[in-house]
């Protein structure tokens, strides 16, 4: 009976303040500036009139949290929805290393808490992670009509202040005013460098305290318009305006100068020391790496064999928890398990290979979405991958075991091109990972075809390249053992009946080294259109792209998965006692970032359709949605066209 | 010692520990499981499954009886499965193993029992070396992650995974899950029910074993003043229940080989067709009194056996109990209610239907608007006993109707109080059937899962000299023609042959509907009308202080800044509905005509303008016109699905029509045509179109129907026959050319 009453003691405490707080009623000029803005927000409940975080830094006695940051933010809220109620939601992240303090809101009338509620701490996972510490802290405050403005304060505590890394101006609300301001004590040695600036006017101020022992830096931008997620939009890290801080130095209450991360040397150090004290247990995989290459003659062969057996046994589970986020697990633990994250799966086949006799090392990268690309900023936002690296014969191999039924040679789009900081002892080694063209990605599509009861048939040749065979292999494989064959016939023909396909024969699914190669039997229904002597024929059935357009209302860049290229070519024997009446135009269209060429013409008995179509740089850039979008049309109307033939 | 010999003793040493090691692994887990049956040593699948992704090699399903302390029943639930896993999809859908709830923990129920859950998790290699799962490493399971069909349970209990170690394809994985009952009989009032079981012997991969029992001690009388009423039966080709006693217990036993996975395919309902077992245990506390008869009339005593199926007069029995001695308390105040409400507005009222329905009507006003406990609204006994409250009041004749969704099973098989749903009926010219209140359903609209199945109709059970009757009867079916959808539409084609004009207006009858209340039904536009019928005419509705202006200008923009947000929902979700046939250049208009709630404008009714593109070709100095895409998206039979292997069971009869006239641009004509007139007619159903055109417009009257609501499967290829005409009509393209 007692815990009831508690219960229902708690439930008051925590769902009635708000019922009972005092609104203040907005005045008829709040109600009229509100309509202003919501001119200007139309698709915005709430404005943030002005948004300031404030930064405090202390030193403590404590040996395992010596450094503590306070982080304080005080929002002003704007109500801008015309309804009978409506509930501002926002959250903060914090993890192991960092903890929500006090939530507090208020008004004019009411000077204390009741206004907001705190509506639960979630679990928070990204996509592919088992397991992650992040957790949400979530909250709400209710508004009854437009005009009205309440406040809040949160606080957070960094408890290590390598943690604190990057701060956003930009929020799921526009903000009127947004401030970040960093109190820096002359004991503490911080950089901020400033990305994504351009376009704003930031307002920048370094000011010392009287005493000239603390500088206030402060940042300021002005008119934010809400941030609003788009599909395959660029990072945020890419576009938003932000500030990386880097935590150089800071000298401790005994006198003593700690070092962070002053430089690349600093970022590599203390990620040299986490995975250095990883014990190692080699002895444990010798065994199974005996194994692995035993009856294998060649070098190459050896680390294929290790490389691809790690791809294809270990799963890739991630448990994102306080500082495992950055430690490998064991080599053992990993092989034992037989799961682990990209640290461990490095971390094991580093070992593996170590154990076989080869020159392998861990590597720590930042993949594509990660602008940076450059480990002159010594902070933890530069790094959120690791592979191994193995030199043979003087040349290095960038392996990501992450990536199943890669090739040795090959490298994800996502860490192509990147800039990459290899483990060389108390030293470093910086590299870059080679990048691919187009062309690396190409799919080929041969056909040969003919009309046959007023269905068009023949024989088709598609074989795919780089990511696209990569993707194959790793459905094909990952796919249940009775039910591949339908997977292939259904990735043929698109699970569409109007597409008959049969007699596959297609390149082995396990070797990696060669591109997937599908030879088959090809029926195309629906495809033709008579009319008295005349035959209409559509000859292409894929029409890739035929209904990729953007629409006005995009305001960020299109990113692909990686860069593309098709080729498609399409022999059409002309029947006997049919001449061609009519061929569609040619098309050709090219940008810097992508162009498409369709050609049809008529040679030996034959209507030769030819297509190529490349998405250089695997961007679409918003300032080439209008030529993009122009290019579609034209497309669609090469496409919509038809051949046609008439009997002679 | 040299140092070879100190090496290999070490070695020696290590796998001795290493066979011990996985020895006690796999004994602690028969231990921990407290299960060695035999079935359980099979560790290879049959050369026959050697393709499959996984084979379930045994499982088990046991509920046991184990001992009786005092005058308390321990019941132990075990659910056993042992699978080998032989590719690579197999090992990631067992990378993470989910379960439900908390593990190895105790729970009371103060007023009647305590429950403990425990799981073990054994994987073995192929070398025969076992390793139990650590299940301390589990986590909670995120709201939004969709667990794997295999491990979902019935209960919507939130889940915990755990990543499973060491997992390769060739690995065996067995699991057992237990839970253990413990019931205080003190404090049972009448009876204590388990959960029902209900499940169809395949599953996921195909099985070699399969074992259901259930066991009881033979001495179960000696806990005094109970008894346990055991109710086991198989279905659809599931192997017959075997008995065996022996010197303690005596079990009731399902045992299955080689039970091919279960595949699902279109329109079939699995409990009708696959192999099912079906159950239910119940403990009965003996008490002295008139609760005792009833209790045995609606559950007999059948000591060390089992009952295989419920006669008319059990159903009977429980029927009445259920829906005339109901005792809930929100039945009673809204019974009353519904009363004052018929005595103030419908006081002259004689006829049964008309009361009924507006009780009915009234009721669900009262659940809608007025804060009446959503709760009751879902539970259709306590909604009958406030219409008995009613009834009996006005001295209305009704009869009692105890029925089984047709998803779940015929009223032959039926086994289970909870496969039956009850109802009333009132006889009549048209026999009126009422079934609780939905937010949009008239009264006397039949449950479609109902509809054509078999069910008892019990009559004079308020009449104590003479016994209750019970009859079979059928529960009403719909034709194809009372679930129509009219589609009228008018597309016009502009000048440019980019753009089509379409101009639509549509009814929807019958259980049609329920596909579009969701869709087009605002709550604001409908509550006025309801409360102003079904609850007081004289009140003051919002929409008439609005117009007298008697309310306050800032509420009637808010209340219209929020009806425009609900009206902008609902044309940006008729748009995506469209977009998923068409592609959508704008949605221009919507206006609902009707709602399809109230007896008197039974029909949906709406109409909308939009414009589409993609439709039309160039094709030379003509244009290829894709007309038979003016239907949207039609079923489409798959190769796959030509080899049927169970009946038909669909929810209802039903059928489409479209009326279509296209508009074409001055000068144009349509050549060709005569290909879009189709008749594909059987006795399963039509596809029928016939076009014709007339200068520059094109008419097409468009039917489809399927007859019944179901077939045997001897009938699929005629059913396919007019579904692929169909489809093949939405693949057709004609010739728009000059004239």
């Amino acid at each position: 009976m007692h815990k009831f009453l508690f219960l229902i003691a708690l439930f008051l405490l925590h769902y009635s303040f708000p019922l009972l707080a005092q609104r203040v009623k907005p005045t008829a000029e709040e109600k009229e500036a509100a309509k202003v803005e919501k001119k200007k927000y139309k698709d915005d409940d709430f404005l943030i009139t002005s948004a300031e975080t404030n930064f405090t830094f202390s030193r403590e006695k404590s040996k395992t949290n010596p450094f503590i940051i306070r982080e304080t933010s005080t929002n002003t809220i704007l109500c801008l929805k015309e309804t009978l109620a409506s509930t501002y939601g926002n959250g903060v992240f914090y993890d192991g290393t960092s903890s929500v303090e006090r939530f507090y809101a208020y008004n004019k009338k009411e000077k204390n808490d009741l206004i907001g509620i705190v509506t639960g701490h979630q679990t928070y996972s990204s996509n592919g992670i088992f397991h992650d510490d992040a957790k949400l802290f979530t909250y709400s405050i209710g508004f009854k009509e437009i005009g009205e403005t309440e406040s809040y304060i949160v606080e957070k505590k960094y408890t290590d202040p390598k943690y604190l890394t990057a701060v956003y101006f930009h929020d799921k609300y526009p903000i009127n005013k947004r401030t970040f301001s960093f109190n820096v004590p002359e004991w503490a040695d911080v950089d901020f460098i400033l990305k994504n600036m351009e376009g704003y006017n930031l307002q920048k101020t370094a000011t010392k305290d009287k005493k000239g022992e603390n500088t206030l830096y402060s940042f300021t931008l002005n008119n934010l318009l809400a941030d609003k997620s788009e599909k395959n939009q660029p990072s945020s890290a890419s576009i938003l305006p932000h500030i990386i801080i880097v935590h150089k130095s800071y000298t401790k209450l005994d006198g003593t100068k700690e070092n962070i991360f002053n430089d690349a040397q600093g970022l590599y150090k203390w990620y040299y020391s986490l995975s250095g004290s990883v014990n190692n247990d080699k002895a444990a995989i010798k065994p199974v790496v005996d194994k692995i290459i035993a009856g294998k003659t060649t070098d190459l062969e050896k680390v294929e064999a290790l490389f691809y057996w790690v791809q294809e046994n270990i799963r890739y589970i991630a448990f994102e928890d306080g500082i495992a986020g950055y430690k490998p697990a064991t080599c053992q633990d990993v092989y034992n398990n037989k799961y682990g994250d990209c640290k461990g799966m490095a971390n094991l086949l580093k070992n593996m290979l170590v154990v076989a006799g080869y020159d392998a090392r861990l590597t720590w990268v930042g993949t594509s979405h990660i602008p940076y690309n450059s480990h002159a900023i010594p902070a933890l936002v530069v790094d959120n991958h690791m592979i191994c690296t193995l030199t043979l014969n003087k040349k290095r191999y960038f392996l990501d075991p992450t990536e199943t039924y890669i090739g040795i040679n090959d490298y994800a789009h996502r860490i192509q091109g990147r800039e990459i900081l290899i483990e060389d002892g108390d030293k470093f080694i910086l590299d870059t990972i080679p990048s691919f063209n187009k062309e690396h990605n190409r799919i080929v599509i041969k056909q040969e075809l003919k009309l046959e009861e007023d269905q068009l048939k023949g024989t088709s040749q598609d074989v795919y390249y780089g990511e696209g065979k990569t993707n194959i292999l790793r459905s094909y494989n990952s796919s249940q053992t009775d039910k591949r064959e339908d997977a292939i016939k259904h990735y043929l023909n698109n699970n569409d009946k109007n597409i008959i396909v049969s007699d596959i024969v297609m390149s082995s699914m396990a070797d990696r080294s060669k591109p997937v190669d599908f030879k088959y039997t090809v029926a195309y229904k629906n495809q033709v259109v008579e009319d008295n002597q005349d035959k209409y024929i559509s000859l292409d059935y894929d029409k890739e792209f035929k209904n990729f357009t953007f629409d006005t209302l995009r305001t960020k860049d299109y990113m692909l998965d990686y860069k593309y290229q098709i080729n498609k070519q399409i022999r059409f024997k002309i029947p006997e006692g049919y001449t061609v009446k009519h061929l569609p135009e040619s098309l050709k269209k090219s940008t810097k970032d992508f162009s498409f060429t369709i050609s049809f013409k008529q040679e030996n008995g034959y209507v030769i359709y030819s297509k190529e179509i490349t998405l250089d740089n695997s961007i679409i850039k918003k300032e080439d949605f209008k030529v993009w979008n122009q290019t579609i049309k034209d497309l669609k109307k090469t496409y919509n066209d038809q051949v046609i033939i008439t009997a002679k | 010692m040299t140092k070879t010999k100190i090496t290999f003793l070490l070695l020696f040493n290590f796998s001795l520990l290493h066979a011990v090691y996985a020895q006690s692994d796999k004994a602690e887990y028969l231990k921990l499981i407290g299960d060695k049956d035999p079935a359980f040593d099979i560790h290879a699948a049959p050369k026959a499954m050697d393709k499959e992704s996984a084979v379930i090699l045994a499982e088990k399903q046991t509920y046991t009886s184990t001992r009786v302390i005092s005058n308390d029943l321990t019941w132990r639930y075990q659910k056993r499965r042992k699978i080998l896993l032989l590719d690579k999809a197999a090992v990631e859908e067992f990378s993470y193993f989910y379960f439900q709830g908390e593990t190895n923990k105790r729970t009371s129920y103060p007023n009647s029992h305590e429950e403990f859950d425990s799981l073990q998790i054994l994987i073995t290699k192929p070398n025969g070396t076992s390793k139990l799962v650590d299940l301390t490493k589990a986590v909670k399971v995120e709201k939004d992650i969709s667990i794997p069909s295999i491990f979902r349970g019935s209960a919507s209990e939130y889940y915990q995974k755990v990543a499973i170690p060491d997992l390769e394809p060739g690995d065996i994985i067995d699991y057992c899950i237990l839970e253990k009952y413990l019931i205080w009989i003190a404090l049972i009032p009448t009876k204590f029910e388990f959960p029902p079981i209900l499940y169809t012997l395949d599953n996921t991969y195909p099985t070699v074993k399969h074992k259901f029992s259930i066991e009881i001690p033979n001495n179960i009388k000696a806990m005094g003043t109970g008894y346990l009423a055991l109710y086991l039966n198989t279905y659809n080709g599931a192997p017959a229940i075997k008995k065996e006693v022996k010197e303690n217990t005596t079990s009731f036993l399902v045992e299955a080989n080689d039970l091919p996975k279960d595949e699902y395919e279109r329109w079939s309902y699995p409990l009708r067709t696959s192999p099912t077992v079906k159950g239910k245990v119940i403990y009965i506390r003996e008490r002295p009194g008139k609760d005792k008869e009833i209790i045995k009339k609606m559950i007999p005593p059948i000591p060390f056996d089992i009952k295989q199926t419920v006669s008319a007069d059990e159903i009977k029995a429980w029927a009445i109990q259920t829906s005339q001695y109901n005792t809930d308390y929100y039945a009673a105040t809204y019974g009353s209610y519904a009363l004052g409400y018929l005595k103030k507005y419908h006081s002259k009222e004689t006829d049964p239907v008309a009361i009924a329905k507006a009780a009915y009507y009234r009721i669900r006003t009262g659940t809608l608007y007025e804060g009446w406990s959503t709760n009751w609204r879902t539970n259709n006994v306590n909604f009958l006993s406030a219409m008995k409250i009613v009834f009996d009041a006005k001295k209305i004749k009704y009869s009692i109707i105890a029925v089984v969704p047709r998803k779940i099973s015929s009223l032959d098989d039926v086994l289970l109080t909870d496969e039956i749903d009850i109802l009333f009926k009132l006889d009549g010219p048209k026999p009126v059937y009422i079934y609780n209140v939905y937010r949009h359903a008239a009264f006397g609209e039949i449950l479609h899962g109902h509809e054509g199945n078999d069910a008892y109709e019990i009559t004079n059970f308020d009449n104590k000299k003479i016994p209750a009757s019970i009859k079979k009867i059928k529960i009403p079916m719909t034709s194809a023609s009372e679930n129509v959808s009219v589609h009228t539409f008018a597309y016009t084609i502009d000048e440019e042959f980019e753009k089509i004009n379409v101009d639509c207006e549509e009814t929807i009858k019958g259980i049609a509907k329920d596909d579009y209340y969701n869709d087009l039904l605002i709550f604001s536009e409908y509550e006025d009308y309801d409360i102003k019928r079904f609850e007081d005419p004289n009140r003051v509705t919002y929409a008439e202080k609005l117009a007298n202006k008697k309310i306050k200008e800032p509420l009637a923009k808010k209340n219209a800044a929020e009806y425009k947000e609900e009206t902008d929902a609902r044309k940006e979700g008729r748009k995506k509905s469209i977009e998923g046939d068409f592609q959508v250049e704008s949605y221009d208009d919507f206006t609902l005509v009707q709602d399809g709630r109230t007896e008197d404008k039974i029909d949906i009714v709406f109409k909308e303008k939009y414009k589409i593109t993609g439709l039309l070709k160039k094709a030379g100095n003509n244009y290829l016109f894709e007309a038979g895409k003016l239907i949207g998206g039609q079923v489409e039979i798959k190769e796959k699905e030509m080899d049927r292997k169970v009946d038909i069971y669909m929810d209802n009869a039903r059928s489409f029509v479209y009326n279509i006239t296209v508009n074409l641009p001055e000068g144009y004509t349509v050549k060709d045509a005569a290909k879009l007139n189709i008749n594909v007619t059987n006795e399963t159903g039509s596809f029928k179109a016939v076009t014709k055109v007339t200068d520059n417009v094109m008419t097409i009257e468009i039917s489809k129907v399927y007859n019944h609501n179901f077939e045997k499967k001897e009938n699929w290829p005629k059913m396919v026959a007019f579904l692929d005409a169909c489809y093949d009509f939405t693949q057709t393209k004609v010739l728009i050319v000059k004239k």
